[in-house]
């Protein structure tokens, strides 16, 4: 028979009258709370009996303490004399429990309980959310889509929905708490109870579970071909943190002060981190092909546009490379065609288009604004329209460079066709056949 | 600041500094004032242990002695005037209630 149980609990640090409630129905189940980790709740089997639950709090209680303090020993003593016995303890949270028919409560004035609570919060769990508010928007940020290459993958998107709700989420438990303290602080000045947790905790239950689903498609999406590495990822996270959490308590045993095992476990955490990203990072980098379709080598019958099909190259090469690139999202269908020479790099002629189909007309502006430079192009100075009803195109940008300055193509357009962006850099100065041709191929007809 | 939060006192309180009018182990105060009010008032672990330490800062009473995991507290002069002023605050009520009631 079973003699310990283990369960994840997902109860917020403040609401202990749902923990103490829930501790109750479990020991009346036959399971009482031994030990509190940060990843499940221990229970020992026990006879199904009647336990009372108190859940307090004493905002000098840490879990790298290497021993109770004297005050935290001495305030266990004074609920051992009321008939209280510490269950376990989650940071600052002390779970006691009596065997007392009636036990006198542990908290009976409501002003110094909410005291004790939002001190224990601002110790802990304020400081920690602040924290990870931060570096969520810091993420956020600098993922935002600066750049086209950004809508090439699905995953970008789900990545950050995931990142959006998690914020939400953390915001609305900040907001939730905050909220639950000024309502308590109003009812206890006028001589009430604490109140009820309110329903921003369930909520952000609700947002933390649909928070998991983009994560969980990135993965699918990101590991796909390689299921193993998901469950990996995970493993690899549960037990950094289990690794953590035991030497946490080991050290704490060899009696390292407070600080000694905060760093110590912060150093051996970060550098195993460390260690596995760098490991994955080079298995990924290494099949790289499971996750990016870079540019394959092709021959020249299978890109759209070659230098061959306007004039003949100047030098007889033995190494001309043909690249084609695709890339396919919710957002755009991109194909990329490059030709240029290993070799003479510099004299070759070279060529280079790239055709972007727009799936999503609402963000056609802004990705012509990501491919030009320019967020207004009509009123830019660089990017002139030339088509003047030369071709079937909606417009037809040449790049209007600067004498003498450096570039990688000669000539440079944009061409704007219903759906579809085209972006041709040719290496020499083209005759109107040349680029007649050039736009004939790449599927923008001449009117002439 | 500490003064004016107990401008006025709680029942728990009031008993609480009424115990300490002698030199009393912190843990023994529980059941004192369930003895002294017949059980009409009773004082959590956590509230107790707290209020304290609160009123140790407020100057409202002092440490006297510490044997092992017990400390003993004695009542200051500061701690004697805001039983006092309570009691006076509680007079001016019940006189009010005599001037308009009786």
């Amino acid at each position: 028979m079973k003699t310990k149980k283990r369960r994840f609990e997902g109860f917020l640090f403040y609401d202990y009258e749902h923990v103490a409630r829930h501790l109750e129905k479990m020991a009346h189940k036959g399971w009482l709370l031994s030990k509190i980790t940060k990843l499940y709740w221990e229970y020992q089997r026990i006879e199904p009996t009647e336990l009372h639950f108190a859940v307090t709090y004493f905002s000098e209680a840490s879990q790298w303490n290497p021993s109770p303090s004297y005050r935290q020993e001495e305030f266990w003593a004074y609920c051992e004399a009321a008939g209280w016995k510490l269950a376990a303890e989650w940071e600052q949270m002390q779970i006691m429990y009596s065997e007392e028919e009636n036990p006198v409560p542990v908290e009976t004035d409501e002003h110094v309980k909410l005291e004790m609570i939002h001190r224990a919060m601002k110790k802990a769990w304020i400081p920690g959310s602040v924290a990870l508010i931060c570096l969520t928007v810091y993420q956020l940020l600098d993922q935002m889509p600066t750049r086209i290459e950004w809508f090439f993958y699905d995953a970008n998107v789900l990545l950050l929905v995931a990142r959006i709700f998690f914020l939400l989420y953390l915001v609305l438990q900040s907001w939730g708490y905050f909220s639950w303290y000024r309502r308590s602080f109003r009812s206890v000045e006028n001589g009430g109870k604490c109140a009820e947790p309110n329903v921003y905790r369930k909520l952000a239950n609700v947002l933390i579970t649909v928070t998991i689903i983009p994560a969980l498609l990135v993965y699918i999406l990101l590991f796909g071909e390689s299921g193993w590495l998901v469950l990996l990822s995970a493993a690899v996270v549960i037990l950094l943190l289990i690794g953590m959490d035991r030497l946490a308590a080991l050290l704490r045993g060899l009696e390292f002060s407070k600080t000694a095992n905060i760093v110590t476990t912060g150093i051996v955490g970060i550098a195993v981190m460390a260690f596995v990203m760098n490991g994955l990072t080079s298995w990924i980098s290494d099949h790289r092909e499971l996750f990016i379709t870079e540019a394959k080598e092709v021959v020249a019958d299978d890109l759209l546009l070659v230098v061959e099909d306007l004039k003949t190259p100047d030098y007889e090469h033995t190494e001309l490379v043909y690249e084609l690139e695709r890339k396919q999202s919710m957002f755009i269908n991109w194909t990329k065609g490059r030709q240029y020479a290993t070799d003479l790099y510099d004299a070759f002629d070279k060529l280079e288009y790239q055709i972007y189909e727009v799936k999503t007309p609402g963000l056609y502006d802004h990705f012509l604004a990501l491919i030009t430079g320019e967020a207004m192009i009509e009123d830019s100075e660089n990017w002139r329209d030339i088509n003047g009803g030369r071709w079937e195109a909606d417009t037809v940008y040449q790049y209007q460079f600067e004498p003498g300055t450096e570039r990688v193509y000669e000539e440079l357009y944009v061409i704007c066709q219903e759906d579809r962006i085209v972006r041709l850099g040719i290496d020499w100065e083209t005759t109107e056949e040349e680029l007649n041709i050039s736009f004939e191929m790449l599927g923008i007809a001449s009117r002439h | 600041m500490a003064r004016e939060k107990f401008q006025t006192l709680t029942e728990q309180m009031f008993y609480i500094l009424l115990c300490l009018r002698e030199e009393c182990c912190g843990m023994d105060i529980m059941e004192k004032v369930r003895v002294i009010t017949g059980g009409r008032v009773t004082i959590g672990p956590g509230t107790l242990y707290n209020l304290l330490e609160n009123f140790m800062t407020a100057g409202m009473i002092r440490e006297t002695k510490v044997e092992g995991r017990k400390r003993s507290y004695v009542l200051t002069d500061v701690g004697r005037q805001a039983l006092k002023d309570e009691v006076a605050r509680m007079n001016v009520l019940i006189g009010d209630f005599r001037k308009f009631m009786e």
